[in-house]
Parts: structure tokens; sequence; C-alpha cells
């Protein structure tokens, strides 16, 4: 046997033992001993968290029927919670398949940070998951009661969240996204809320507005129309509706747009000592619904029944930063970002004192809409005597 | 006459019976190389000798009417000839002409001549070429006086009729096949063929069956060094009996431990041509209806005749399919153990739902299931190839319910895995010629995927790679056409051109002459 074959073999051993003994991921795990979490509360009992999960459970024999149960375990730590599910589940809580974690109100004003250290540094979690803030009492209610509908709540909830949008009354609460609006200087973070909603004598979790936060801590929420006009100072609407009483002959008329895009620029400008901020949304639309006779929708028709949507708008958006301006101080509209990215060096000297300066900034507003079709019908429906 | 010589020639086997165990069945070669002798008896004693024990050969004494001192012998084996061209051209004038009136010196010849009714008369003077001639179904005449034997061709075609290839199907396009003799397998490729170029060159192989092997090539097209090379890799064989191609293809291949045949072959003969036209190398072999061709590159795996007769779009497509489907077979099952057991995160949710309420209650880990169910079809294919077609219902009833139906109601393997085995099993039989290289890959890949998950399975794929990249067939490398995004070189490989694109052959197998057809061939039909 020559040298060379001799080295060759060795180096395939030393490669092959290598790779089989030293890599890195060895997690062979059997699909059964996992439970999977589809979604979480997080509850704070007496300095324990309490972690409520909700699992995948399979029902019935042959015909098995996937339905949900609710676990609740305890903990000092989010990650002590979730593993001292297997004394009562006798399996692991597997996270990568979690679409949503719902926080309690007291969590929420004591601080983010001890829960979304693990969810961020846990390998299993997905970055797109949403991080809700319960408005009830407690935030694992959100699961305790049964679904009309669905059998596993996560999902229903989840779904709710993927066609927000064409709604827009709920803001966005992925993982990803909140950790990168708290290290942003200048914008403060909102999480979308859920709460119970009566429908048909039975209690059914859902999304409703927008809770507001200064750095990690609430300070309050926005109603969903509030919300829906924060999205378009955002420049976070995809479509929704626009509903406004138009004055058609002295009589309000209720009319309905539905919004086909839109665009919004917010630019600081700085006029001697003030900054203002100047707004300035173009939003196509389409005339989804009108609630009343005669009312004209040919070009000036058009124009004018814009024109009124346009300062609906205008006051709309002014209302609202003057809202959250005296009432919470939180600049999550992220004034402060605008400012910093056009004039860097006005953002470093009012840094420090921009709490206080956000709170007396103007806004100037411009709004142009534009009705692109009227859907089906060019003309109200005419009603003759 | 007769009768003194027939008791002798049992006295002298019975003699000699005693000392068959002893000496080995192959007589001396130094004694079959020696010359007849102008004796007849000393003649018939010898091959009587070399023959004993063998009563399928059959001596016949013959006399002349008109000449008494003539005595002669007819040799032939029982079966091998045909009887009635024997009697009436063979037996018959020797026995009624007039033999005494041919002049001594010239007698074998005249003999030769003017007496024997027969297209094809040789005359011969050693033993051993005689006795090829005999087992070749050839006649030997001896005559008293005479120092050389006569071979005359009297072989009976018993032949199996001229088929479509079972495994070589096609919709469109001719549909003969190879049987198993030799001189019709070269006619059906002559025939196709009608150019002085073609050459047939035969080998003889195996030390006892003595096959005839045809290599067929295109004189002007062959690359010299890739058929000399060839030849020596023949002339290297030493086996005693040819009993298939396989003999042949296992011996001259170059890689000899891979799993994947770098030899191609096939039954038909217009595939033998197309092969024949690119400038490669087909051997015909006697005694089986499987011809071997060489050069041989992976992509060949997946073309099939049909390709060639159907409109290109179309095979193009049936050529993406085969290709997707060897990639389904291979991988299939070790994809889903490594998402199911290491990567559940990368399965949908809704699915992940459904495969973990299949997977309650099931006895067996994920990986030992795959192996298990793989197992099982194995079981199933190679049963259904050996059984025989009346029993084929027992088989498929035993396979479907049992294996199918009944598993998956009693527990046994989830019914998620019973579909991947199902993908995996229909998958696999696009390709028969391949379905011993699925097996092995397909199953090596579940391994590495078990222990490593997906970087096993990469590392697997990596290392089936290197492999099909570094072997070669006859020195040209296996993947030829692989990687290549000149539209010359793929035009036959992955997708099939039109017909009056592929003007030039083949760029790597290809002698002297590179042009298939005029660059402007098009011409017939696009200008009107």
């Amino acid at each position: 046997m020559n040298y060379k074959r001799v080295c060759c073999l060795w180096l395939i051993f030393i490669y092959l033992f290598t790779f089989i003994f030293l890599s890195g991921c060895w997690n062979y795990r059997e699909i059964e001993d996992l439970s999977i979490v589809t979604g979480a509360a997080v509850d704070k009992e007496d300095d324990q968290f309490r972690l409520t999960v909700e699992i995948v459970n399979i029902e019935g024999g042959s015909n098995a029927k996937v339905a949900s149960s609710i676990i609740t375990s305890y903990g000092a730590t989010m990650f002590e919670a979730s593993r001292n599910a297997i004394n009562i589940l006798g399996k692991r809580l597997y996270w990568s398949h979690t679409t949503l974690i719902v926080l309690s109100e007291q969590i929420a004003k004591e601080g983010l940070v001890p829960v979304l250290d693990w969810l961020a540094r846990d390998p299993e979690i997905r970055q797109t998951l949403n991080i809700v803030v319960s408005k009830e009492k407690t935030a694992h209610e959100i699961f305790h009661l049964p679904h009309p509908v669905f059998n596993v709540i996560s999902f229903d909830l989840d779904n709710i969240f993927q066609n927000q949008g064409s709604v827009s009354k709920t803001p966005d609460g992925e993982e990803w996204k909140v950790l990168k609006n708290l290290a942003t200087p200048g914008l403060d973070l909102v999480l979308p809320v859920a709460l119970l909603f009566m429908s048909e004598g039975q209690l059914i979790p859902t999304f409703s507005g927008t809770a507001v936060f200064k750095k990690d801590r609430l300070k309050g929420y926005l109603s969903p129309d509030e919300t829906r006009i924060f999205m378009f100072i955002k420049d976070e609407i995809k479509t929704g509706l626009l509903t406004n009483n138009v004055i058609q002959e002295d009589v309000p008329v209720k009319v309905t747009l539905e919004i086909i895009d839109n665009k919004t620029k917010m630019k600081p400008v700085i006029k001697g000592e003030n900054i203002v901020m100047r707004i300035s949304t173009i939003t196509n639309v389409s005339i989804a619904e009108i609630e009343g006779r005669a009312l004209d929708t040919g070009e000036e028709g058009s124009m004018e029944l814009a024109g009124q949507f346009e300062d609906m708008l205008q006051e709309d958006i002014k209302n609202l930063v003057m809202h959250v301006q005296k009432e919470f101080g939180c600049d999550i509209f992220g004034f402060g970002n605008a400012i910093r990215m056009e004039y860097p060096d006005v953002w470093k000297e009012i840094e420090s004192d921009w709490d206080r300066l956000f709170q007396s900034i103007e806004v100037v507003t411009e709004s142009q809409v534009h009705i692109e079709n009227t859907a089906l019908s060019s003309k109200p429906i005419i009603v003759r005597d | 006459m007769f009768k003194g010589k027939e008791p002798m020639s049992n006295e002298q086997e019975k003699v000699t019976g005693t000392e068959d165990f002893q000496s080995s069945t192959v007589a001396d070669p130094y004694d079959l190389m020696k010359p007849l002798s102008t004796s007849i008896d000393e003649n018939i004693n010898r091959m009587k000798d070399t023959l004993k024990g063998d009563n399928t050969v059959i001596y016949r004494w013959m006399g002349n009417k008109h000449m008494d001192s003539f005595r002669a012998c007819l040799v032939f084996i029982y079966g091998m000839v045909d009887n009635e061209d024997i009697n009436d051209n063979l037996v018959t004038p020797i026995m009624q002409a007039d033999l005494s009136e041919l002049p001594q010196d010239t007698f074998l010849e005249r003999v030769m001549n003017t007496i024997i009714n027969n297209m094809d008369v040789k005359r011969c003077l050693y033993m051993d070429t005689v006795l090829q001639s005999l087992f070749q179904g050839e006649t030997l005449l001896f005559i008293d006086g005479q120092e050389q034997a006569l071979i005359i061709r009297s072989k009976a075609l018993l032949l199996r009729q001229i088929t479509e290839p079972e495994f070589e199907k096609v919709m469109e396009g001719p549909r003969e096949g190879f049987n198993e003799y030799l001189a019709v397998n070269l006619s059906l490729v002559r025939r196709k063929l009608k150019s002085p170029d073609l050459k047939f060159k035969f080998k003889v192989l195996g030390r006892h069956s003595r096959t005839n092997v045809c290599l067929c090539y295109m004189e002007t097209l062959v690359n010299d060094k890739v058929l000399g090379e060839l030849e020596n890799r023949l002339d290297k064989i030493d086996v005693d009996a040819m009993t298939g191609s396989n003999v042949i293809a296992e011996n001259i291949k170059d890689a000899p431990l891979s799993v994947f045949a770098t030899i191609g072959s096939t039954e038909r003969p217009d595939v033998v041509v197309s092969k024949v036209m690119e400038g490669r190398i087909v051997l015909i072999i006697d005694g089986t209806s499987k011809a071997l061709w060489l050069p041989f590159i992976f992509l060949e795996n997946f073309h099939t005749a049909e390709d060639y007769y159907t409109e290109f779009y179309f095979s193009s497509i049936n050529r993406l399919l085969r290709i997707i489907s060897a990639a389904i077979t291979v991988t299939a099952p070790a994809v889903y153990l490594a998402a199911l057991t290491y990567h559940q995160e990368m399965i949908p949710t809704t699915l992940l739902v459904s495969i973990y309420s299949a997977r309650q209650g099931v006895p067996f880990p994920a990986v030992l299931e795959v192996l298990l169910l793989m197992f099982s079809f194995d079981l199933v294919r190679e049963a259904s190839a050996r059984i025989p077609s009346a029993m084929g219902q027992s088989l498929s009833i035993v396979g479907t319910l049992i294996l199918g139906q009944a598993a998956v109601e009693a527990k046994f393997f989830s019914s998620l895995v019973v579909i991947i085995a199902a993908l995996t099993g229909i998958t696999g039989l696009m390709v028969p010629k391949l379905k011993g290289v699925y097996i092995i890959i397909r199953t090596l890949l579940i391994l590495v995927t078990s222990i490593l998950g997906l970087y096993g399975f990469a590392f697997g794929i990596i290392v089936l790679f290197i492999h099909l990249f570094s072997i070669r067939s006859l020195g040209v490398p296996y993947m030829m056409g692989i990687g290549s995004i000149k539209p010359e070189d793929i035009k036959d490989t992955v997708v099939r051109a039109p017909w009056w694109y592929m003007n030039t052959r083949p760029k790597m197998f290809m002698g002297k002459e590179s042009r298939r057809q005029s660059m402007d061939s098009r011409k017939g039909k696009s200008r009107l």
C-alpha cells in the first residue's frame, strides 16, 4: 500500500467522522413527539409568567379531526414557562408554526423587552409572528372561549391579519418590524389590539384598533377609524374604504369610496425656528356605494365629490396628529425619523428634546383624491314617480 | 460396410468411456490443431474421440452406385440442420452420380463443384475449424482418400419471430426488433443502411461458447482511437461462455463499480442505425437480442426511440418528464424524511397538521417507516417481474389491499408515506433501464438524510454528482451535454431539437465527418 493511498483513506475517514459527529444541527425528532403551538398568550401573575398556549390536537379515530387544546404553564421567564409545559404535555412545545402571541395589558404597560428577548433569540420562533396586545383584562381569555366557526383560534386570528389589506383597521405586529421600530430613533411603536367581540350572543376574539407605545411601554389606544387614518399617514394603507356624508342639496348622502391605491409623502420643512411636517396624500379611489339619489357622478360631480373627501381626509389627519400629540405624546408617525433622514444635523441638535418638541410640531396637509371609476353603474339608481 | 464400422465405434466408446472422469472435456488443443489425414477411418475416429458423449452428432456413411471403392461420411448435428436439404442435395447426388468418371487428381474439387447441390461449400484441412463449423450447424463431408473435408452450409434457421421489443415499444416508428440470431440482426441493420461505409467486423469471444460478436460502425464517422480502444478491451475479455450482452458490458465498462450503466443497450435496429450514424460503435452479439453501443452518455438514459419519431415539442416534453420523474423518484422519500424529522418549520402549517394527525399512533420512527415501505414496494415489483402471469392477479390483490389499505388502516404506516411511496414507485417506472440505479441512490439518500437532515441530503447529492461527472464511457465524459448552454451542444440532450436543426453530429463521438446534412436542409419545405 503506497503512502498516497493511506493518506487518502485517512482523509476520507476524518472527513466522514467530522461531518457525522461534529456537525451542528443534531435534531432528529419525530413529528408526533412535538406539540405544535399555533398561538400563545402571556400574562403576568405574581412575578411569574403565565404562558397559555394553543396546541394542535387530533380528535377522533380514523376520521381524525384537527382541533386545539389550551394548556397553561408557569415560569419565572418565558423560556422556563415554555419548558415547564413538558410536565403537563409530556412533549416539548414546538414554536415554528406559531402565528401570534397575545400580551396582556399589564405586560405591555410594564415593558415588552422581557418577553421580546426570548421571541427574538429562540431559533424556533418565526420573525413573522404577530405580537398583539390584549385589551381584555387578561391575555389568555382570548383563547379560552370556543370559537363558533374555527377549531383552531390562532389560525382564524392569523387569517384576519392576512386579509387586513382590504380593511386597514389594524396595524401590523410582525416581530421583525416590532424589533426594527424599537431600534429606530424618532419612531414609536404601535401594536395591534385583540379583544373579545359579542356576536350572536357569543364572545369571539378579533382585532380592533392600535396600541400606542412610548419606548416599550403601553400608553394608550387608537380606535379602528383612527387606525385607518394613522395608516394613511404612515403610507401603509393598501386598500380600504373611505366613508363620508356628502352634502347634496342640503341633504347628507352617505358615500363610500374604495381605495385602489394611496401614496403618502411626509416631508419636514424648516421655517426659521419651527419645523413643519408636510403630509401629502394622493389617493386613487373608485365609487363603491352611494346611498342616495341624483348625485352627479359625471366629471364635474366627481370633482366636487372628491373635493369633499379631500377636505375630510385633511381634517382627519390633522385631528389625529393633534390627538396623539396631546393625549400620548408618542411619535408613532415617525416625524422624528423623517427629520433625521432629511436634516441629520438638525436632528442631532433636537434629539434630546424631541419628546417635548413633538407635542408642538405643526402639521400641514395636502390631499388629492382621484375618482378613477364608478364601478358597474355610471349613474345613481334612477327612481321615477 | 456400415455394420463393420458401427460396433467398432461402440467398442471404442466403451473403452474410452472409463477415462471420461479423468480427461478434461476439452480436447487437447494441440491435437485439434493437427491436420486431417487421408484415411477416412482415422478422421472419423478422431472426431468420435473428441465428441464422445455427445449423441446428437450423426455419422452417415455413404457409398456410390457407380463406384464401389467410394466411401464417404456425412457428419452433422441432429436438429441443427435442414434434413430435407441434406437428403435432396447431398445424400442423393453423392449416392446416385457417376463418380467413377471423375478424375482422381481433382476428385474433391469436382465433387464440390459438380455434384454437391449447395450454395456454400468450403474445403478445410484442420480439425478445429471442422468442429467449429459442425457446431454452427453445418454439415461435414469426409471422403476416403481425401485429406480435406468439405463444409456444406445446411443450417436450419429455427428463429424467433421478429417482434417489437417489449421494453422499447413505440407508438410511431418501426416495430421490428432483434432476435437471437446474429445473421438476421445484421441483415436488419444492413437493410436500413445501404452504405459501403457500414462495416461489420467479427470477433469470437468465449473460450467454450465461441460466440460471434460483431462490431458495427461507419468507417468514415468512427473515431479510430475509440475503435482501437474498444477492440483492445474486447480482446482482453477472457470468459468461458458469453451468455449475454451484459457479460461484455460489465467486462469493458470504464467504471466497473459504478451503479450507472456507461454502455447503452437496445433491441431495436433503428436505434442501432442512428447510433452508428453518430459515429458510435455498436456491438451485436450472437445469441442475444440486446445490442450494445458505445460511447454512451448519461442523458441517453432518458432518450427513447419514440422521441425521434414524434414531433419535437412533444418529445422534448416527454424527455423533461422523464428527467423530472427521475429526480422525484430518487429524492422524494429523502426530502419527505428530512422535512418530517429535521425541518418541521419547512412544512406549511396545514400540511404539517395533517401529517401530524396521520402520524399519530404509528409505531415506527419515520426513517424506518420510509425504508420499510420502499422495501415492500420493491418486493412487489420484483415479485411481479418473476411471477407467471397467471398468478399476477393474486399479487396485485395482496400488494394493493394488504400493503396499501390495510397497513394504513391498521396504523402500520401513515397515509402520507404511502402517497410518497406511490409517487416514488410511479416515477421510478418511467425509465425501466434505471430502476436498479434508483433503488441504490434512493436508499443511500434516505440513510444520509436520516443522519443529517437536509444537510446530509445535500451532501449525498453532491457526492452523486461528483461521481457522475467523474466517470467516462470509452473516454467520453458521461455527463456530456450537461452544463453547456450552447444550442449545438444541447440540441439532442434534455430536449430534442427539430431534425432540420441537427446539422452536425455530436462532437465528442465524432471521428472525421461532422456534417450530418446540408446547413440548408430546410430548403425543401420552406421555399414553396
